[in-house]
């Protein structure tokens, strides 16, 4: 076992190499020079441009420049935002936290959602609530979050005071205010996740229940909730966690559109104001970041996967 | 441990114990005109017809059938453990007068565990794959109150089955342990509380027969411990032969003979039973050729008129089509369905006989060909695996320095253990392995090292048959098809094709019309035949068949071994018959080769190997094998190898096989030279031992199998 979580880790290194060198050459790879990019084409003269050169080194060859980049990095320099002149670092930190509670927060109830949904649509088959969250997963997968997240600003938002349609306030602010102003996003951004995962769940239990060792624990006179329970749904909910995992790391990225939706200051509004602003150091570190956490994500996933399905160790 | 289940349901017990008071003849199950169907697109499809039966207390109970024949389908009706497509249409189920068709879930889960445990083919897919081996004992008792430490009760139960480190076992997952120890886990499981009744279905079936004969035991001697009756559902007439005092026979959904073991093996009344015995192959007698039933079972959507076995049948009369004749009795304890039941024994003796006759023309025609010519020479052999990465790798050694010479024109077995390299040797011969060490010479021409046009002339020198016909071809291509492209790589000149293809189908025995068809539209011997005809279509020497009939039922095995031994005498291929099934080797083979661990242990004529083994290891499989008679079966002796077979990642020094050898090291100290010289095949015998045909003394053996 040890062995192996070292394996993993030496992956999840080698990941983030090559996300660095990707994330580097980014910039380095943009059409025109490197100081166009990351000055901006006005308002500059060629004194500052050389300037710039001098500081970054740009005029040293490539591999050195880019342990220069890495060892900023490393110190948590990423360089200043060309719009805000702000440190990127600093800038990055203080969006983080709204992006990363919607993103967690939605996957984990739309996981207990789905399982919920997906072990009942199974178990009672073609039910009232299979034929519900059938129809429910598919339009849930397939009307855009966006139009999901606007309906709720029209139908509910503008009739619910408690429900804000705009705005994040942290736990800090105390729970119910946190909650409230996460309620309608999570629920937008829930929809198509809770569709594929019910959908997911529902197939895996089915799968499950035509399984020999099914009929084994039946025949050992078990209560039904236990077969059911560690017998049916523990073995059926290895795919749907590893999907949960994958999920987190694509909702991660797509989160741009609610957090602009409901005017969420958090990582989506940043690197989407950031490309209309071509604020090229913002969008290197955002990159990184989301890389950072899908690699994080995929670690953790493996290890919940390896902890639910013995065979893999 | 022994009364578990008592104190489980008190008053269920003495509900039942009234009744048996009431009555003490009172069998302990009671099956009644029992149906069962099938729901399909076209309706209910009834595949059970009224099967009755009962069970007495402590006994044990076979049956027999093929695939299809509704065997399974009775049992899990039984423990009402039948799939959701599945209903049960009629009869009654008496459980110690407690009706089990109809009880509720409730009264079932009283009945399951307590009264019923169940032992089931598929030891991996029968065991949850997620959760500890500890746990799945212990939910099993404390599902049921049973008194004591659970987490004790279980190392106890996994003791009494014969496994050494009930520690370490409890927290391992199945897919940690090997096919035989899961069986004894599932054996331990539903034997945990010391239940009225077991039933098995085909429990032994996907184990070696060196494990098949432990299981055995080791159930004969917990369900004697525990007073259990048991139900034995198995396809291997030597597996009931061996375990049960009773059996049934099954064809197409109907029991159409019932007995004692000995009277229904040795005078059979229904003329399906005398033709199943009479293909079953043996190993206590010597034939080439395997008789078999003509035609195959019938369809259950579209059955024959009055007796469903009539269409098969050699003593069918017109009263036979009128009506499906009634299971009547026919003497004491005696039952068969059949009009003419008394003229069966006579007449499965005529044909016995007329097997011998046809094994003495063909072993003329054996000998004709028996030619002395060496067609393939394997010299030091060598294949080692390596699994994993890194340091973590071991090298598995499949193949290790094998020497073998195979005859032009001969049918040579190759037996051994699940694991011991029989088939990767196979694979290298006709090129889907390539070898780490050693040469292989076709016609005296060296083919290991062979690359391109060289390894392809050697494809058409040597050509494969797989065990299962229906993934070794395209579903989407007709035969002709098929063959087409296995012709592309043949000489046949173009324009001559469409005769040949004719001719390959017709020689072996499929219409002509078979070739636009899909495999879809062929039963699985069939599905074979077509195989087989494309291996020939390239005209090869060598014909590697690797466990080519196994999966196959008693009646179609035959057709299909016969087919290999018309094609190796009438076109003078030599085939290479690999097999973990020692009957059928014995049958057809002209030598044998035995394996173990990667090394050829005996390579001896089949009628000198069956009748004086040399080395220990052949000795202990062929005493392994269970035989269709009841009365050879309790009296023989048996050598019953200990131990699982050991891991070809790491082999033992010396000799391969003296951890488990009966007359080497473990029970005989002083012979040291086992554990530190590997032995070679010597020239005389061609055996791989030092101290070979050496009597093996009664108490070691006993010693060995405890």
């Amino acid at each position: 076992m040890r062995r192996t979580v070292f394996t993993r880790l030496g992956g999840a290194f080698l990941g983030l190499f090559v996300l660095t060198v990707v994330t580097f050459l980014m910039v380095r790879l943009l059409p025109g020079s490197v100081e166009d990019a990351m000055l901006g084409t006005e308002n500059v003269t060629p004194e500052a441009r050389q300037a710039f050169r001098d500081r970054f080194g740009l005029d040293d060859p490539i591999v050195v420049q880019y342990v220069q980049w890495i060892s900023n990095l490393v110190q948590g320099d990423l360089g200043n935002s060309i719009r805000s002149r702000q440190p990127v670092t600093q800038e990055l930190t203080a969006k983080l936290g709204p992006s990363l509670t919607l993103s967690l927060v939605s996957v984990m109830i739309s996981f207990c959602a789905a399982i919920t949904l997906g072990t009942i649509a199974a178990l009672k088959r073609d039910g009232v609530v299979d034929r519900l969250s059938t129809l429910g997963s598919i339009i849930g997968s397939s009307v855009p979050d966006f139009v999901i997240g606007l309906l709720l600003i029209v139908f509910v938002a503008s009739r619910f005071d408690q429900f804000p349609s705009f705005g994040y306030e942290p736990l800090s602010s105390g729970l119910y205010e946190w909650a409230r102003h996460l309620f309608l996003p999570v629920v937008a951004m829930s929809a198509s996740l809770v569709g594929i995962m019910t959908r997911l769940m529902r197939t895996s239990i089915l799968s499950t229940l035509e399984e020999d060792h099914v009929r084994t624990a039946i025949g050992k006179g078990l209560s039904r909730r236990r077969v059911i329970a560690l017998h049916v749904i523990r073995p059926s909910l290895i795919p749907v966690i590893t999907t949960a995992g994958l999920l987190f790391v694509a909702v991660i990225g797509g989160v741009v559109v609610i957090e602009f939706v409901f005017s969420i200051p958090g990582l989506g509004r940043l690197i989407l104001e950031s490309i209309k602003a071509r604020d090229y150091p913002l969008i290197q570190g955002a990159t990184l970041l989301i890389g950072v956490l899908a690699i994080i994500a995929s670690i953790l996933v493996d290890f919940i996967h390896r902890a639910l399905d013995p065979r893999i160790r | 441990m022994r009364d578990l289940g008592m104190g489980v349901n008190a008053n269920a017990v003495e509900a039942v114990n009234t009744v048996e008071n009431a009555n003490p003849q009172a069998p302990l199950l009671r099956i009644r005109d029992l149906r069962v169907a099938y729901r399909t697109e076209h309706g209910p499809l009834e595949v059970v017809h009224g099967v009755d039966f009962d069970l007495q207390p402590g006994e044990s109970l076979g049956i027999v059938g093929e695939s299809g024949s509704g065997k399974s389908t009775v049992l899990l009706a039984t423990a009402r453990l039948l799939p959701s497509n599945a209903v049960i249409t009629g009869g009654q189920a008496q459980l110690r007068g407690q009706d089990l068709l109809t009880a509720d879930a409730k009264a079932l889960r009283q009945v399951h565990g307590p009264q019923i445990g169940m032992l089931y083919q598929d030891s991996l897919r029968a065991l949850n794959p997620v959760m500890k081996i500890g746990k799945q004992i212990t939910e099993v008792l404390n599902a049921h109150g049973a008194p004591g430490v659970p987490e004790d009760t279980a190392r106890d139960l996994l003791r009494s089955v014969g496994l050494s480190d009930p520690e370490r076992l409890m927290s391992q997952h199945p897919h940690q342990l090997s096919g035989g120890m899961r069986q004894r886990v599932m054996t331990a499981m539903s034997l945990a509380l010391s239940p009225r009744i077991l039933l098995a279905d085909e429990p032994t079936t996907a184990l070696d027969v060196t494990i098949q004969a432990q299981i055995l035991d080791m159930l004969r001697h917990r369900a004697i411990e525990t007073g259990t009756a048991i139900v034995m559902v198995s396809h291997d007439l030597g597996v009931i032969a061996n375990l049960c005092q009773r059996v049934l026979v099954m064809y197409s959904g109907r029991i159409v003979e019932h007995g004692t073991t000995e009277e229904v093996f040795s005078d059979p009344q229904h003329p399906y039973t005398a033709a199943l015995l009479r293909s079953v192959p043996r190993v206590d007698r010597g034939l080439r050729r395997l008789p078999f039933i003509e035609g195959r079972p019938p369809d259950p959507a579209d059955p024959p008129q009055g007796c469903s076995f009539a269409p098969r049948c050699p003593l069918v009369i017109d009263d036979c089509k009128q009506g499906v004749p009634p299971l009547v009795s026919t003497g004491e304890d005696r039952e068969a369905a059949c009009l003419r039941s008394d003229d069966v024994n006579p007449v499965r003796t005529a044909l016995t006989s007329a097997d011998k006759q046809q094994l003495a023309e063909h072993d003329v025609d054996g000998e004709q060909l028996g030619s002395q010519e060496t067609v393939l020479v394997i010299r030091g052999l060598t294949r080692h695996f390596r699994i994993g990465r890194g340091r973590q790798a071991v090298i598995l050694r499949a193949v290790d320095d094998v020497d073998l010479d195979i005859r032009r024109g001969e049918f040579l077995g190759l037996v051994g253990e699940s694991g011991c390299g029989k088939s990767t040797l196979g694979r290298m011969l006709v090129g889907l392995e390539s070898a780490d060490a050693g040469t292989v010479t076709m016609d005296g021409q060296e083919v290991t090292a062979a690359k391109g046009r060289a390894a392809r002339s050697m494809r058409r020198f040597a050509q494969m048959v797989f065990q299962d016909p229906r993934s070794s071809l395209n579903r989407r291509m007709t035969v002709a098809q098929h063959l087409e492209e296995a012709l592309e790589h043949s000489s046949t000149p173009r324009a001559g094709r469409g005769d040949r293809l004719r001719e390959l189908v017709d020689q072996v025995g499929l219409p002509a019309a078979a070739l636009t068809k899909l495999p879809d539209e062929f039963s699985g011997g069939q599905v074979q035949r077509i195989a087989i005809a494309r291996a020939l279509a390239v005209s090869p020497q060598l014909i590697v068949a690797d466990e080519a009939v196994s999966s196959l039922d008693v009646s179609v095995k035959g057709q299909i071994v016969n087919l290999l031994r018309d094609l190796q005498s009438n076109l003078g291929v030599t085939v290479l018959f690999i097999t973990h099934d020692l009957g059928v080797c014995r049958q057809v083979s002209d030598r044998i080769a035995v394996m173990y661990l990667g090394r050829l242990v005996e390579v001896r004529q089949t009628d000198e190997l069956f009748t004086s083994p040399r080395h220990p290891y052949s000795r202990a499989l062929l005493s392994a094998i269970p035989v269709p008679d009841p009365v050879a079966e309790r009296e023989r002796e048996r050598i019953i190898l200990t131990g699982d077979v050991p891991n070809p990642t790491n082999p033992p020094s010396g000799c391969r096989f003296h951890p488990r050898c009966p007359v080497g090291p473990s029970v005989y100290p002083e012979r040291e030279i086992c554990r530190t010289i590997e032995p070679q095949l010597d020239d005389e015998f061609h055996t791989a031992c030092f101290f070979p045909h050496e009597d093996i003394a009664e108490d070691a053996s006993v010693e060995l199998t405890r």
